[in-house]
């Protein structure tokens, strides 16, 4: 049986992942300190609301190096949501300049839109990239899926950019590299394709 | 590209899902759970989920089929949000910035606000402050009073003389995230949406419009899509009263080549859900 992680560090969709995890056959982790993700297999890190927020929970629950030795070290797969994903960068600037885990050579930063509305909320389409990853493998074209957000990531390693969307300007809406994955989007709430995303991510191999 | 949304709305009273005619007569349709699994299997984008229950118990009533009794909306929330894997919005009887932490720790994604928020309009600013303007929806309700002007309503009934574009600006300015405007005038009546209202509304406000009222056949949903500027068109009774509803508008709409997500009927690909 697949050991499933979910980070809780006061992130408000934490219920929202854990209630579309639970509907797989896959047993559920909740980890709140260091010692309990050595049991997990896999590592979930869910998120809504601010850069800096969401890094300096992670600093005070004192998980960052833990973490990194789960992840980095001994490769257990890792998929972050939303800003889940955006702090795997070295560099956030929302309210001013953050330090991210690092993880991926990238920043994050405010979506250029102009005229469109922010944040950018609603069901969008993936223009490519849903045959490259093993998340979205056989995924229908028509696939969409959930977003709310106002900043992306901006990568400088291409070949990590794996799916992008499009909302007034072009931006990274799948992230992997080796075993770390991000989605800019909310699976927990994309019904079909977000479940069977998830269900996806729980069958990657350490 | 960012697709058109289909929003069923639900409207809760006293524990059993009801519809609503002109504000003023409500037949039931069911349990809440059952309702909510249903429109969920089908593929809608979202769902708006509205308590509407004047006080009391939230009981259905039947316990001897099984239903349990619901002590309180806390017990409703948490039930329609485990089996919601969409965005869930949720609204009626929210007061105060502590009524609304609640139920967003209960899993809900976003609120609305209606007679709150024309009693004290600084609940939105405080809100979209605290939560992001993201979760914040103000329900704006809209009926004509008798010399032929667009008023808006507070409470349901009380007829206040306010313009409905002008109180949208100023909900926009305050931090609302979206709006969800409802012609009280169409309310149940199946007449089709009011077009006029809808695309003053819409065309004078940068964020989200969600038109509602009226809804009778699919062609008054093609109706505001072309029509309107409105980002979401939402109903309730239609929904309601034949098999595979949103999944048939979705199909009626995406085969005529509108920019909304491609039907699926869920309950045919995964048990899961």
């Amino acid at each position: 049986m697949k050991e499933i992680g979910v980070i809780d560090y006061g992130s408000g969709n934490f219920g929202s992942v854990w209630n579309a995890l639970s509907k797989l056959d896959v047993k559920l982790h909740k980890v709140s300190s260091s010692e309990q993700l050595l049991n997990c297999s896999h590592i979930v890190l869910p998120g809504v609301g601010a850069y800096s927020a969401a890094m300096s929970q992670l600093n005070k629950m004192g998980i960052v190096e833990a973490l990194s030795e789960e992840v980095l070290k001994k490769g257990k797969p890792f998929l972050g949501i939303c800003v889940g994903m955006q702090i795997l960068s070295k560099k956030g600037f929302e309210h001013g300049e953050h330090e991210g885990l690092g993880w991926i050579d990238s920043e994050v930063h405010k979506l250029d839109v102009a005229e469109y509305p922010l944040p950018h909320i609603g069901w969008n389409s993936i223009v490519n990239g849903l045959e490259a990853s093993p998340l979205t493998k056989n995924f229908d074209q028509d696939a969409s899926f959930y977003f709310v957000h106002s900043y992306f990531m901006k990568i400088k390693d291409s070949a990590c950019v794996i799916a992008e969307s499009v909302y007034s300007q072009r931006f990274t809406s799948i992230v992997s590299k080796n075993n770390i994955h991000g989605v800019q989007f909310h699976p927990e709430k994309s019904q079909f394709y977000g479940l069977k995303l998830l269900e996806n991510f729980t069958e990657l191999k350490c | 590209m960012l697709k058109k949304r289909i929003i069923p709305v639900v409207l809760l009273r006293n524990g059993a899902i009801v519809q609503s005619r002109l504000f003023k007569r409500f037949q039931v349709l069911g349990v809440p759970s059952a309702v909510v699994k249903r429109l969920s299997s089908w593929a809608c984008d979202e769902l708006i989920y509205l308590d509407i229950s004047p006080g009391g118990s939230y009981s259905f009533g039947r316990e001897d089929l099984n239903y349990p009794e619901l002590s309180g909306i806390s017990d409703v929330i948490e039930l329609v949000s485990k089996s919601c894997l969409m965005p869930l919005t949720f609204g009626g009887g929210i007061r105060n910035i502590e009524d609304i932490r609640f139920r967003l720790s209960l899993g809900v994604d976003k609120i609305t606000l209606n007679t709150a928020a024309v009693e004290n309009p600084s609940l939105i600013s405080e809100a979209s402050k605290l939560f992001g303007s993201q979760c914040v929806v103000v329900s704006v309700d809209a009926k004509k009073n008798t010399d032929g002007r667009y008023c808006i309503l507070k409470g349901g009934k009380e007829l206040q003389d306010k313009c409905p574009v002008k109180w949208a600006q100023e909900v926009e300015a305050l931090g609302a995230g979206e709006i969800l405007l409802n012609s009280v005038d169409r309310d149940g009546t199946a007449s089709g949406f009011d077009l006029e209202l809808i695309e003053q509304v819409a065309s004078n406000v940068k964020i989200p419009v969600i038109a509602i009222g009226g809804a009778g056949e699919w062609s008054h949903f093609e109706e505001v899509l072309l029509q309107t500027k409105a980002s979401a068109v939402a109903a309730a009774n239609i929904f309601q009263h034949s098999e595979n509803s949103v999944y048939n508008l979705k199909k009626y709409l995406f085969d005529k080549g509108f920019n909304v997500r491609k039907p699926l009927k869920l309950s045919h690909l995964s048990s899961n859900l």
